[in-house]
């Protein structure tokens, strides 16, 4: 059974590090989500676990086995491309066939696979359709039959659901989970889209320049972020830079820039005169009562809830989310003044970073 | 001003119909995103109204005059294209400051406009760059620039923001509009995220092969979509089958199987076949149908419970901290609040064609 072990695997790409020390545990049967930008390493960890690329230190272990430096075909896992061409001369169970007599399957076996896969992805009537006679979602459907075909225990899975359109992405993403837990497979699975790795994942591996920021399950990257870079890209958050003015066995109270002052639950890594960053849930400020008082500057409807920007004195911004229910219930008139409320369980205390808070949340 | 007036438009490719006699009007200052599913017609329709595409049937007019063959380049337009199209042999300010070059404006005013769209678009460092060592993202941003830079008073935007991360996105969608609004531009911009045309739009219109479906605010797009397509496409949503078991001037009750739903009346009778939708957000917790939790899953800032209500399956979205308490396998009580419910008439051939994206 694929349990995979990263053990201080690093890469090197010329002199761009792609990947830095990473370790690494994915139990058997986890469904696992790897987050983060452009840039941050996720797809070379993907190829390094499939086998397509070597790291140039560490080792990689599946089922217990040390497979650094072998075939990727030996793996027992499959790696489903971004972009993951069917042939577009051959129909959906040719495709299938293709790809499994490649892999030295016999005729006869190959046949038999086809048919029970297109049944997992709820295909079986199109087995003779080509490529292009598939909608798009039906294609992504028919690449990872193709997949699921080999009997590979370990599905790679590259942006899987890059290609779709943002309905069709939704629909997908919950096929994949259902076929995953039905055949219990160990699944990775790269995106950026962190609605994307929220919803699927048992675990979330979040990812920047090279290493390993938060791995955990999802509720605890969400409600526990370790950095300010989690609480950044995980969720929304906004960030309150101030001075620690004081420290008691409750309460820490920060004095932000602009002379206001919200408190956090007690925390003995911060001293009285340190600067520190408050980082909160834009969904956890509460609006109507409370100590603060903000202007409504903006309001912006996405649907399921909308975005409410509030300014305070001397600049200071408060973007807070609420959800569709309570926005159509009562009125949000620009200009007019709210008070607002930050619950001190809801603030997440962090150091200042050395690049400063525009650089470690600068998107890129 | 460049107020935007399509009518009639039908364009074909061989025997594809791409626009089937579309009309739309935007009005000058409006900012609107055309959404639907890929292979719908909006790039089409866009490309049309830029005049890349001459050869249709109908009319376009902006600012009231025709436009059917005004060439390309006296249009006034800025286009963003889906793949980009930067001159490659000119570095980022080259590209940038192209048009206002070109218009001969006063040197020091081609600067300050490049130098501002890039520092807008954190491009600033970037300036020498040529396209080809740029990240997709980078090009993609360089040409919004470059667009916004043309002091072209008609913005069309083709997946402007489509090769962007995620988070960036989020966040250049506020500054774009922001800009388009402060420089009093006209913008239509055609994305597959319906979120993206939520945040950003004044109005928003819907299409589905080749024609327009519906068109509004996203408020009501949302909340009171005209066509169960709307509904189905933009955001999530409980779409319930059902016949009509009792009406009266005010209230239904739909009967969709093992579930009686109350909703407004809107001009239904007894026996009718219908559709209803509720979103998942508008379902309340507490009340007295009684169901079972089968999958809790977070979503960002909210959770998205699937219940079983005697096998009809019910979707939820709250804010986690409502539904903090409630696990898989538990049971909870909701309701159905009537007045969020909306009735539409059975389509007659089954509901999964008039849903289908394609």
């Amino acid at each position: 059974m694929p349990k995979v072990v990263l053990e201080k695997v690093s890469k090197k790409f010329g002199r761009i590090t792609a990947l830095n020390e990473i370790n690494l545990m994915l139990e058997d049967g986890e469904y696992s989500c790897i987050l983060g930008p452009t840039g941050s390493g996720k797809t070379t960890l993907l190829k390094i676990i499939a086998g397509l690329v070597e790291p140039d230190s560490g080792d990689v272990y599946i089922d217990d086995r040390r497979v650094t430096g072998t075939p990727a075909e030996t793996r027992n896992a499959v790696y489903m491309h971004q972009n993951y061409a069917l042939f577009p001369h051959l129909t959906v169970s040719q495709n299938i066939i293709f790809g499994l007599t490649a892999r030295g399957f016999s005729e006869e076996d190959a046949r038999r696979k086809v048919s029970e896969v297109l049944e997992i992805v709820r295909l079986r009537e199109w087995a003779d359709a080509y490529p292009r006679e598939l909608s798009g979602g039906m294609q992504q459907r028919a690449a990872l039959a193709r997949c699921l075909a080999t009997g590979a225990r370990l599905l790679l899975l590259d942006e899987p659901l890059g290609a779709l359109d943002a309905r069709l992405r939704l629909e997908v993403r919950r096929e994949l989970s259902r076929i995953a837990e039905e055949l219990n497979l160990t699944v990775v699975h790269v995106t950026h889209d962190q609605s994307e790795a929220l919803s699927l994942a048992d675990r979330l591996i979040l990812m920047r320049n090279g290493k390993i920021v938060q791995a955990g399950p999802p509720e605890e990257v969400y409600f526990k972020p370790n950095s300010i870079f989690s609480a950044y890209f995980v969720g929304e958050s906004i960030f309150l830079e101030g001075i620690i003015r004081s420290v008691n066995g409750r309460n820490v109270t920060l004095e932000l820039k602009n002379g206001m002052a919200i408190e956090a639950l007690f925390d003995d890594s911060f001293n009285m005169g340190e600067l520190a960053v408050a980082a909160v849930r834009c969904e956890d400020i509460e609006v109507g009562g409370g100590p603060l008082t903000g202007s409504l500057k903006e309001v912006n409807f996405l649907g399921s809830f909308a975005k409410l920007v509030f300014e305070l004195p001397r600049g200071l911004k408060i973007i807070v989310n609420i959800p569709l229910s309570r926005f159509i219930k009562e009125e949000f008139r620009i200009g007019a003044s709210f008070q607002l409320s930050i619950p001190r369980e809801k603030v997440h205390l962090f150091k200042p970073p050395s690049k400063g808070l525009a650089g470690e949340i600068e998107a890129v | 001003m460049p107020s935007v007036k399509v009518e009639s438009v039908t364009k074909r490719f061989g025997g594809f119909t791409a626009l089937e006699k579309v009309s739309i009007n935007i009005e000058d200052r409006e900012y609107v995103s055309i959404i639907g599913p890929s292979g719908c017609g909006k790039t089409t329709l866009l490309r049309i109204i830029a005049g890349i595409i001459h050869d249709y049937e109908g009319h376009v007019y902006v600012d009231g005059r025709l436009f059917d063959s005004e060439p390309l380049e006296k249009r006034g337009i800025g286009y963003v294209f889906q793949n980009i199209a930067l001159f490659p042999n000119m570095n980022v300010g080259g590209n940038v400051s192209y048009s206002p070059r070109a218009k001969g404006l006063d040197k020091s005013v081609v600067r300050t406009t490049t130098i501002e769209m890039l520092e807008l678009m954190k491009l600033t460092e970037r300036y020498y760059d040529y396209p080809r060592s740029l990240s997709g993202g980078m090009q993609q941003k360089t040409a919004l620039a470059r667009a916004l830079a043309s002091n072209a008073r008609l913005l069309l935007l083709d997946e402007p923001l489509s090769l962007l991360d995620l988070k960036v996105r989020t966040e250049l969608r506020y500054e774009l509009r922001r800009i388009v609004k402060d420089l009093g531009l006209t913008a239509i911009h055609v994305t597959h995220d319906q979120e993206e045309a939520m945040a950003i739009s004044d109005r928003i219109i819907v299409m589905r092969r080749a024609r327009v479906v519906e068109d509004g605010t996203p408020l009501d797009l949302y909340l009171h979509p005209k066509r169960i397509f709307t509904a189905y496409f933009l955001g999530e949503s409980n779409i319930f089958e059902g016949n009509v078991a009792e009406a009266d001037e005010d209230t239904v009750s739909i009967d969709v199987g093992s579930l009686l739903i109350k909703a407004r009346n809107t001009g239904f009778q007894t026996g009718e076949r219908v559709v209803a939708m509720l979103r998942p957000e508008l379902v309340e917790l507490g009340g007295d149908i009684n169901a079972r939790v089968l999958k809790k899953t977070i979503e960002g800032l909210f959770s998205r419970i699937i219940l079983d209500v005697n096998g009809i399956k019910i979707i939820v979205k709250q804010p986690y901290s409502i539904v903090s308490g409630i696990g898989e396998g538990s049971y909870v009580k909701i309701r159905l609040p009537e007045k969020h419910i909306l009735v539409y008439k059975h389509p007659g051939r089954d509901l999964y064609s008039e849903l289908s994206l394609y």
